[in-house]
C-alpha cells in the first residue's frame, strides 16, 4: 500500500461521491439515461460487426485458406474498418460498438434469433433495443442469409446427422430447452484472458515473436507444422487487426484534439505500457478485439488490481498519479466495460431477461506465492464500484481468512452494503483446494479469477468453457416419476423420453428410488455432454479464435488455437437449475415412503400427487411441506442428517458422473451451481416436484435452500458448506463443486445504521463463520420485502436498484416479472438476529 | 405476357388477404395456413421489395418448410425454389399439399390457433409452446426464423393486428 497506508487516507477515500468525480458523474448520468431510456436515449443493436465480418467471410468463401485464416483475416476487417468515435469524455479510446451502448450481432451464434422480430425489437416491451429499418434490412437480406447452414448449431447438426446420427437426440432435448442447454451454440466465450503479457511487451514484440515461431514452422515438413505455421499467420493477421484500429483512433483523438489520448494511442498497445492510463488503454483496447471476435458473453478481465498495480505503483511514486484521478481512470474503464450488452429476443427477454453481458472483475485475496495480494488499487477498485453502482462489471472480492486483513473485508462488507449488492465474495481456501484438486498447480490455482457470473479459474491459462452445460435437475426427477417420460414432452411421436428407466411399481425402497433417479441422472448427463462435445468440435473447425489466443498462455507456446486445446488447461463447465428443489423432493420422497402405511406405493402415489399439481391429494402435500426435511432446514438430529446425506448424495454424485467425461480438448467437466435468472424462467413452465413445489413456480436459485424454508441463518451457511468442503474420516477432504456456486442471500437493510462500525464488523464476521464451514461463495441483496414488491409495482420510483440475481447484479426493473417475484420471495434474513423474516410474518406485520 | 398480370395477381391478392384477414378475426379454421401462405405467395410476386426477401442478386433462398398437425394429416410444404419461364429465371414461393421429403425445417403444432400465435402473435411465448408440446420443430430453426420476419411482414400488407 502506498497511497492508501494509514486509517486517515481510508477514511478520506471512503467520503469520495461523485461531486469529487465530475466526469464520472456526467458519464454516470448518461449510462443511467441509456439503461432508464430517457433523454432519447436508450440500448441500440448494432450491425457494424455481423456486416463486415460477414463481406470479409463472403469475400473468402471461394478461396483454399484454412478457417483459421479466414477468421482470422474477418476480425481483422472488422477492426480495420469499423467506425472510430468518441462519443463522451471518456478518457480511454476505443468501444464495443459503434452506439453508446450496443447489442453486438453474432450471427455464427444465436444472432439470428432476432431474426422473427427485426421490425418490433425496437419498441416491444421488454428492454427494447433499437434498430433502424435500415439496418434491419441489412441483416435481413446481406448477413444473415450467408449464416442460415453455418452457424455452430446447425454445423454440429449436419455433422450429426451425418456421422453419430444417434446423438441427434441430444439435440432435440437441447432445443427443448427445459431439460439442458449447451452454451457451445451461443456462450462459449466464458473465460478470463491474459493481459500481463501485452501491457509487458506490447503487440509489436507479441507479433515479431509469432513470426519467428511461424519461420521456424516453415524449417519442418509436416502437415502437423504447417498446421502450426498458418495459426501463427492468423494470430499475426488478428494482432495487426488491433493495431489498424489504435491507429486509426489515434488519428480521431488528433483529428479531435484530445492531446492525451492520442498520445496514450500513440504508445499502446503497439508498445509496452509505461503508465497507468496507458496500462488501462491498452487492456481495454485488446478486450474490444476479443469481443469482435468471440461473443460478448462473460468475457471476464480478471484481476485487474494485480494487472495494472505495477503501472500504478511506477505512477504514484513518480509523483504522477492520485487517488482522484486514478478513481477516474478506474471508473472511465468500468464504464467502457458496460458499454455492451447482449442481443436477446423478446421470447429469451421474457425467460432471462435483465443480464449484462457480465464480464467478471475479481480484486484482493492472495497471489501466486500464498502472500496477501490486496493493494492500493483493490480499496480503489471497490470504492468506484461503491460510487457508480452499476450493472456491470461483475466485481468480485476474494478473501482468504488469515492471511487479507480484518479491515479489508471490513471494507468489502461495507461495499455491499453501500451498494446494496456488490460485490460477490469467494473463499480462497476453499477455492484454490478445489482447483488443485482438478490438477491445477498451486501458483496457478491462487491466481484464480472468476469467470462470468461465479466460475473460479485460472487467469489467462485455462480456457475453461464453464458455460458448457446448464442442465435441469428437476427433468431429472420429472423422468423418474414418470418412467423415463416428461409429459407432455414427446420426441417425434415417442412420448418416452428415455427408453431405459425404472418401473416406479418394482420400487419399494428409497434406495432402490435413488437408483431410478441416478439412472436418468446418468442419461441426461450423457446427452448434455455428447452434444456440448459436438459443439466444441464444430467450434475447433468453424470458428477457431486466432485473436483469443494471443491472450492465453498455452496457444502461442504450442502452436494450437485455443479451440483446439491450446491453453495450458481445458476444462468446461456444468452448472445446475433446481439443486435444493431436488434436493427436497429426494427428502420429501424418502419421508413419505418411511411414513407411509397405506396400501398403495408410496412412490406411485406421490407421482400421481405431482402429476395433479396435488390437487385432491392435500394430505400428501400438507406432509411434503411441513414434515419431510428441508435442505439448509433447521430440525430434528435425524431430519437434518437426512436433508444432509442427500444434498451431497447429489452434489457428488455430479461431481463423479462429470469428472469422468472428456471435453472434446481433452479436459474435465466441471460441476457448478449457478443458475443466473433461468431458475426463475425454467420454473414458469416446470411442473410441481415431490418437495410440494407447485407447477410454475420458480425454482431455487443457484446453490440457495428454497426460499421461505431456511430459517436459521447459521445453519442455512453450514449446509452450504458441508458441500463445498467435504470432510471426512479417512482420506483427503473432498472438494466436488471445482466449477463454483452461486448462494444468493438477502438480509433486512439497517437503514439507520449504516455505517456502523459494528454491524459492518458483523456483517463481515457471519461471512468469516462460513467460510470455516467450507463456504465457496456468498452475493447478497440487501432489502425488504415491502421495498422490492414497491419497485414491482412502482418501476419508476426505482430506477437503478441493483439486485443480486444468481450470479450477477442486475437493475430489478429490467427483470421479468417471474425473476422480480422470485427476489421478493426469497427468505429475507436479520443479520443481527440470524434469522430469517419470513414472507408471510411480513405480511401479517403490513396489513 | 407470360403467366397472370401484375393486375390481376394484385385482384387475387387482395381477395386472399381479406379471407386471411377474416380467418384470422373469426374463427381460425384449418384454412389459416393454406391463405398465410397463398398471400405470401402472392405478395412475393407483386411487391419487388417484399421479393428481395428469396431473391437478392445473386443470392437466392432455397428451402423447403414442412407444416403439419400432430396427427401427421394435412401436411404441406411450402417450397421456395427456382422456376424458369422462357429465358427468365425467378424464384418464387410453392405451396404443395404433403409433406417434402428432407425439408429443411419441420414445424408440427396442435391445433391452427398455436400456429398462429407462434407465427404471427405480437407477444408469443416461444418457451410455453415448445413445453407444452403445441409445437415441435425438428431441422435448421433458421430458415424458421426467416419465415418468421417474413409472415410477420405480411401484417403490413394484411393490417392484421
Amino acid at each position: 500500500m502506498i497511497l492508501l497506508s494509514d486509517k486517515s487516507a481510508l477514511r478520506s477515500l471512503s467520503e469520495r461521491t461523485l461531486e469529487h468525480l465530475p466526469r464520472l458523474r456526467r458519464l454516470k448520468a448518461e449510462y443511467m439515461d441509456i439503461i432508464n431510456g430517457t433523454n432519447g436515449k436508450g440500448v441500440e443493436v448494432c450491425i457494424e460487426r455481423a456486416r463486415l465480418i460477414t463481406e470479409s467471410m463472403k469475400a473468402s468463401e471461394k478461396s483454399d485458406e484454412p478457417m483459421v485464416i479466414r477468421r482470422a483475416k474477418a476480425i481483422s476487417h472488422y477492426l480495420s474498418n469499423r467506425a472510430v468515435q468518441f462519443l463522451d469524455d471518456n478518457l480511454l479510446a476505443g468501444s464495443t460498438t459503434s452506439k453508446a451502448m450496443g447489442a453486438p450481432v453474432y450471427p455464427e451464434l444465436l444472432g439470428m434469433s432476432i431474426w422473427p422480430e427485426l421490425d418490433t425489437i425496437s419498441t416491444r416491451d421488454a428492454n427494447p433495443q433499437k434498430l433502424s429499418e435500415e439496418d434491419a434490412q441489412t441483416l435481413n437480406l446481406d448477413v444473415f442469409p450467408y449464416w442460415i447452414e453455418k452457424t455452430a448449431l446447425e454445423r454440429t447438426r449436419t455433422r450429426l446427422a451425418e456421422k453419430e446420427p444417434e446423438k441427434l437426440v441430444a439435440l432435440e432435448l437441447m432445443e427443448r430447452v427445459s431439460f439442458f442447454m449447451n452454451g457451445g451454440g451461443a456462450t462459449v466465450s466464458h473465460m478470463v484472458p491474459n493481459y500481463q503479457d501485452v501491457l509487458k511487451k506490447g503487440l509489436l514484440k507479441m507479433i515479431e515473436e509469432a513470426h519467428q515461431r511461424e519461420v521456424a514452422c516453415a524449417e519442418e515438413d509436416s502437415a502437423a507444422a504447417k498446421a502450426r505455421a498458418e495459426f501463427y499467420q492468423a494470430t499475426k493477421i488478428a494482432m495487426h487487426g488491433i493495431l489498424a484500429y489504435a491507429k486509426r483512433l489515434s488519428a480521431e483523438a488528433d483529428r479531435l484534439g484530445l492531446e492525451t489520448i492520442k498520445e496514450v494511442l500513440e504508445k499502446v498497445p503497439a508498445h509496452p505500457a509505461e503508465s497507468f492510463h496507458q496500462a488501462i488503454n491498452s487492456l481495454w483496447l485488446c478486450h474490444v478485439a476479443i469481443l469482435a471476435e468471440n461473443v460478448n458473453m462473460a468475457v471476464s478481465p480478471g484481476r485487474l488490481d494485480q494487472i495494472l498495480y505495477p503501472y500504478f505503483e511506477a505512477d504514484v511514486s513518480a509523483g504522477k498519479l492520485d487517488i482522484d484521478r486514478a478513481l477516474e481512470l478506474i471508473g472511465c474503464l468500468w464504464l467502457k466495460i458496460s458499454d455492451n450488452t447482449n442481443l436477446v429476443p423478446e421470447s429469451a427477454e421474457k425467460m432471462f431477461g435483465g443480464a449484462g453481458s457480465v464480464p467478471a472483475v475479481t480484486l484482493g485475496g492472495i497471489d501466486d506465492q500464498g502472500h496477501d495480494a490486496v493493494n492500493d488499487l483493490t480499496y480503489l477498485m471497490l470504492s468506484v464500484t461503491d460510487l457508480l453502482c452499476i450493472r456491470d462489471p461483475n466485481v468480485n472480492a476474494r478473501y482468504c481468512d488469515g492471511v487479507n486483513e480484518t479491515g479489508y473485508l471490513d471494507w468489502i462488507s461495507k461495499t455491499i452494503l453501500h451498494t446494496r449488492a456488490i460485490p460477490a465474495i469467494y473463499n480462497d481456501t476453499v477455492v484454490v483446494e478445489s482447483l488443485v484438486n482438478q490438477g491445477v498447480e498451486l501458483a496457478d490455482a491462487r491466481d484464480y479469477a472468476i469467470v462470468g457470473c461465479v466460475e473460479p479459474t485460472t487467469s489467462g491459462c485455462s480456457y475453461a468453457e464453464t458455460s458448457a452445460i446448464l442442465l435441469n435437475l428437476t427433468a431429472v426427477m420429472d423422468l423418474t416419476l414418470n418412467e423415463g417420460r416428461r409429459p407432455p414432452f414427446k420426441l417425434g411421436n415417442r412420448d418416452r423420453i428415455n427408453p431405459d428407466f425404472v418401473s416406479l411399481e418394482s420400487i419399494d425402497t428409497f434406495e432402490q428410488f435413488l437408483e431410478a433417479f441416478d439412472m436418468q441422472l446418468g442419461f441426461l448427463v450423457d446427452q448434455a455432454v455428447d452434444l456440448a462435445n459436438a459443439l466444441g468440435q464444430a467450434h475447433c473447425e468453424w470458428l477457431p479464435t486466432p485473436l483469443l489466443s494471443c491472450f492465453y498462455v498455452g496457444p502461442l507456446q504450442s502452436g494450437r488455437d485455443l479451440s483446439a486445446g491450446g491453453a495450458k488447461y481445458n476444462s468446461s463447465g456444468a452448472t445446475h437449475v433446481g439443486f435444493a428443489d431436488v434436493c427436497d423432493s429426494l427428502n420429501a420422497v424418502e419421508a413419505f415412503a418411511s411414513s407411509y402405511t397405506g396400501d398403495e406405493s408410496p412412490f406411485e402415489l406421490m407421482r400421481d400427487a405431482v402429476a395433479a399439481d396435488f390437487v385432491g391429494y392435500d394430505e400428501v402435500l400438507d406432509f411434503v411441506l411441513h414434515r419431510a426435511p428441508k435442505f439448509g432446514s433447521s430440525g430434528s438430529k435425524a431430519d437434518c442428517a437426512i436433508a444432509t446425506r442427500n444434498a451431497q448424495w447429489l452434489v457428488n454424485r455430479l461431481y463423479e458422473r462429470y469428472q469422468m467425461k472428456r471435453n472434446c480438448r481433452g479436459g474435465a467437466y466441471r460441476p457448478a451451481f449457478w443458475t443466473m435468472t433461468n431458475h426463475a424462467g425454467l420454473g414458469q413452465i416446470g411442473r410441481a416436484l415431490p418437495s410440494g413445489r407447485r407447477a410454475k413456480e420458480p425454482f431455487s436459485s443457484g446453490i440457495t435452500p428454497v426460499s421461505q424454508t431456511a430459517k436459521d441463518l447459521l445453519v442455512a451457511y453450514e449446509s452450504i458448506g458441508a458441500l463445498c468442503w467435504q470432510r471426512r474420516d479417512l482420506g483427503d477432504p473432498l472438494y466436488p463443486i471445482p466449477g463454483g456456486i452461486a448462494l444468493n442471500m438477502k438480509y433486512t437493510p439497517v437503514y439507520h445504521s449504516l455505517d456502523d462500525v459494528d454491524y459492518t464488523h458483523q456483517f463481515g464476521s457471519i461471512v468469516r463463520g462460513y467460510f470455516a464451514e467450507g463456504g465457496m461463495q456468498v452475493q447478497y441483496t440487501i432489502q425488504d420485502y415491502g421495498t422490492l414488491l414497491e419497485a414491482k409495482q412502482h418501476p419508476e420510483k426505482f430506477p437503478d436498484l441493483i439486485v443480486r440475481v444468481s450470479g450477477y447484479s442486475a437493475f430489478f426493473k429490467d427483470l421479468n416479472e417471474a425473476m422480480q417475484d422470485e427476489l421478493i420471495a426469497r427468505s429475507q434474513y436479520n443479520l443481527l438476529a440470524s434469522r430469517a423474516v419470513l414472507l408471510n410474518q411480513y405480511k401479517g406485520e403490513a396489513s | 405476357m407470360i403467366g397472370p398480370t401484375t393486375a390481376y395477381r394484385k385482384v387475387s391478392l387482395n381477395r386472399c388477404l381479406k379471407k386471411l384477414v377474416s380467418c384470422v378475426e373469426n374463427d381460425l379454421t384449418d384454412d389459416f395456413l393454406i391463405l398465410l401462405l397463398n398471400a405470401m405467395r402472392l405478395v412475393l410476386a407483386v411487391d419487388s421489395a417484399y421479393h428481395r426477401n428469396i431473391e437478392n442478386g445473386d443470392e437466392v433462398f432455397n428451402a423447403a418448410l414442412v407444416f403439419a398437425n400432430s396427427e401427421g394429416s394435412n401436411a404441406i410444404t411450402a417450397r421456395f425454389e427456382p422456376v424458369r419461364i422462357l429465358f427468365i429465371k425467378r424464384q418464387r414461393l410453392r405451396v404443395v399439399r404433403g409433406a417434402a421429403k428432407r425439408p429443411d425445417v419441420e414445424v408440427t403444432f396442435v391445433d391452427t390457433k398455436a400456429l398462429w400465435e407462434f407465427l404471427l402473435s405480437d407477444d408469443p411465448d416461444v418457451f410455453a409452446f415448445i413445453f407444452n408440446n403445441k409445437l415441435q420443430t425438428r431441422g435448421n430453426l433458421n430458415y424458421l426464423m426467416k419465415f418468421g420476419y417474413m409472415a410477420n411482414h405480411l401484417k403490413s400488407f394484411a393490417m392484421i393486428g
